[in-house]
């Protein structure tokens, strides 16, 4: 009888002290883009249409709620001195209505001081800036190079993730390896549903998403810098299903090298990848290769930049594959100690792909005569 | 013979003079008194701030606080131990906080609130203005 009452008593006050310690082990931040957009294209294929650049980023209305407008907030709750807990909460404008979702949810464990395991939900590194590609105030840009990034619609991986970091003389070296599965949504390639094989098939509307999931993804990131340079060069490979194309374990390939170069007030960012897919990916996401740089000088608080970038048709050629080249102009100024504004003017020249005469860009419909322009504008903050 | 230890109980006098005025006019990291560690670098503290270690030399899990965005310690102290703006440091975060791969330090307000904790807190880190410091804590760098 005894033990019945003191083993439950013991348990409150032990539960009492473990809910004590996480409250006052939690730490919250959190970020925030505001952004405006608009796209103008001098010529348009169909002169009625309402055509958008990059998955709805732009279109040829003054835009305030496009997808670019984000809103994430983060908490972390240590559980012990080695482990804690991490829950993002994320909320994304234009087609995503700003639903919350929790985006992001794990437990990362300081196994030593170089090694920490990350279990659950975790940002997959997949490219440079994939980790932190919704908080605009971390990269100099309005939004990330449409050209490379605009290949990836992946942002998560559930599963594990081991990260090795440590000190070579005066670089920090970092090695990561991941595996995982997860399900995603892309919105179907604009090539693809104007094709005739959509008209035949699927018969998608212009805009649809299509979901889709990964298995037995394998990828590795690595990177080493010094204060002023990092190099970076991460790959992973995935099997890919799509069940309402009736696609299943086809492959899916993707490999990045990037460079930031942070040196006193130069600014340099540059990434070439590669997307390389199985032939039943050949519609959805076919192969493609990519590549920007940016060059920004700091003058006290205001950088102005440049961006060139591009993309082609990868190892396999397809008529789905997108080519353009772009050039943009803009700027950052920094507001505060942790908020930013800035502004872009981007003209993207469009180009044809092997078996299709059709020159459509990043752009939903053809460009008659090969050229958009897209300004974007944004407000980001971080707390 | 008394002449020399004159002059020298003087210099002796001087020195410590200059030492406890130099601690009240500038910024002292500090760690709780039962940390077995009698001094630091600065390089070592410039690491720890920025999560890219995470141990003392001892090898004790360290935790670190840190003062309040945009007071006038935090920036007096980045521009010393990194040679860092705080903008360059929120830059520097951005990248790395919402990865949980680094750890950035928990925030405290005011010296008065990061002396009690750094009391309270075993193998803590923090820095707090020389004017504050008192027997509650143990100095293990003086910032020039």
């Amino acid at each position: 009888m005894k033990y019945r009452i003191v083993i439950p008593a013991c348990m409150l006050v032990c539960m009492h002290t473990s809910i004590a310690n996480a409250f006052e082990n939690f730490e919250f931040s959190g970020y925030m883009t505001v952004m405006g957009t608009y796209a103008k294209l001098e010529k348009k294929a169909n002169p009625a249409q309402n055509t958008k650049y990059d998955n709805s980023f732009a279109a040829d209305q003054l835009d305030f709620d496009t997808r670019g407008n984000t809103i994430g907030f983060q908490a972390s709750a240590g559980v012990t001195d080695k482990m804690d807990v991490t829950l993002v909460l994320q909320a994304l404008g234009g087609g995503n209505q700003y639903d919350i979702a929790a985006e992001w949810a794990y437990a990362s464990y300081s196994a030593t001081d170089d090694v920490t395991i990350r279990l659950g939900r975790f940002k997959g590194p997949f490219f440079m800036v994939s980790e932190y590609s919704t908080v605009g105030y971390a990269y100099p840009w309005v939004t990330l190079p449409h050209e490379v990034y605009s290949t990836n619609p992946m942002t998560a991986v559930t599963g594990i993730d081991v990260v090795y970091n440590t000190e070579l003389g005066n670089w920090d070296f970092l090695f990561e390896l991941y595996t995982g599965s997860g399900n995603h949504k892309a919105t179907a390639q604009p090539t693809f549903i104007n094709s005739a094989a959509n008209a035949a098939g699927p018969n998608l509307s212009k805009g649809a998403t299509v979901n889709f999931s990964t298995d037995e993804m394998v990828g590795f990131n690595t990177s080493i810098g010094t204060r002023g340079v990092t190099l970076r060069a991460g790959y992973f490979s995935t099997s890919v299903d799509i069940p309402s194309f009736g696609i299943s374990s086809a492959r899916g390939n993707f490999g990045g090298l990037g460079l930031i170069v942070d040196w006193q007030d130069i600014l340099l960012y540059s990434e070439y990848i590669v997307r390389d897919t199985s032939a039943e990916l050949v519609a959805a996401f076919p192969d493609q290769k990519a590549w920007y740089a940016t060059l920004g000088y700091r003058f006290g608080d205001f950088m102005p930049y440049f961006t060139i970038g591009g993309m082609d048709e990868g190892k396999d050629a397809s008529a789905y594959a997108v080519k353009q080249s772009s050039v943009t102009l803009g700027f950052r100024y920094e507001v505060g100690p942790t908020s930013a504004i800035k502004f872009e003017a981007q003209q993207a020249k469009t180009d044809s792909v092997s078996g299709s005469t059709d020159k459509y860009g990043l752009f939903d419909d053809p460009v008659r005569n090969d050229k958009g322009n897209i300004f974007s504008a944004s407000f980001d903050l971080i707390f | 013979m008394k002449l020399s230890r004159k002059l020298f109980s003087v210099l002796f006098l001087s020195c410590l003079f200059t030492v406890v005025s130099s601690v009240k006019a500038e910024i002292v990291v500090i760690t709780n008194k039962a940390t077995k560690l009698h001094g630091i670098s600065l390089d070592e503290v410039g690491k720890l701030y920025l999560g890219q270690n995470k141990s003392f030399s001892t090898g004790q899990r360290v935790t670190v606080a840190d003062q309040v965005t945009g007071s006038e310690i935090r920036q007096k102290f980045y521009k010393k131990v990194l040679n860092m703006t705080e903008k360059e440091l929120s830059r520097y975060w951005a990248k790395r906080k919402f990865t949980r791969k680094f750890k950035s330090p928990k925030v405290i307000s005011g010296d008065l609130a990061i002396k009690q904790w750094v009391a309270l807190t075993q193998n803590s880190l923090s820095y707090i203005d020389g004017k504050s410091l008192d027997g509650s804590v143990k100095v293990l760098l003086i910032l020039p």
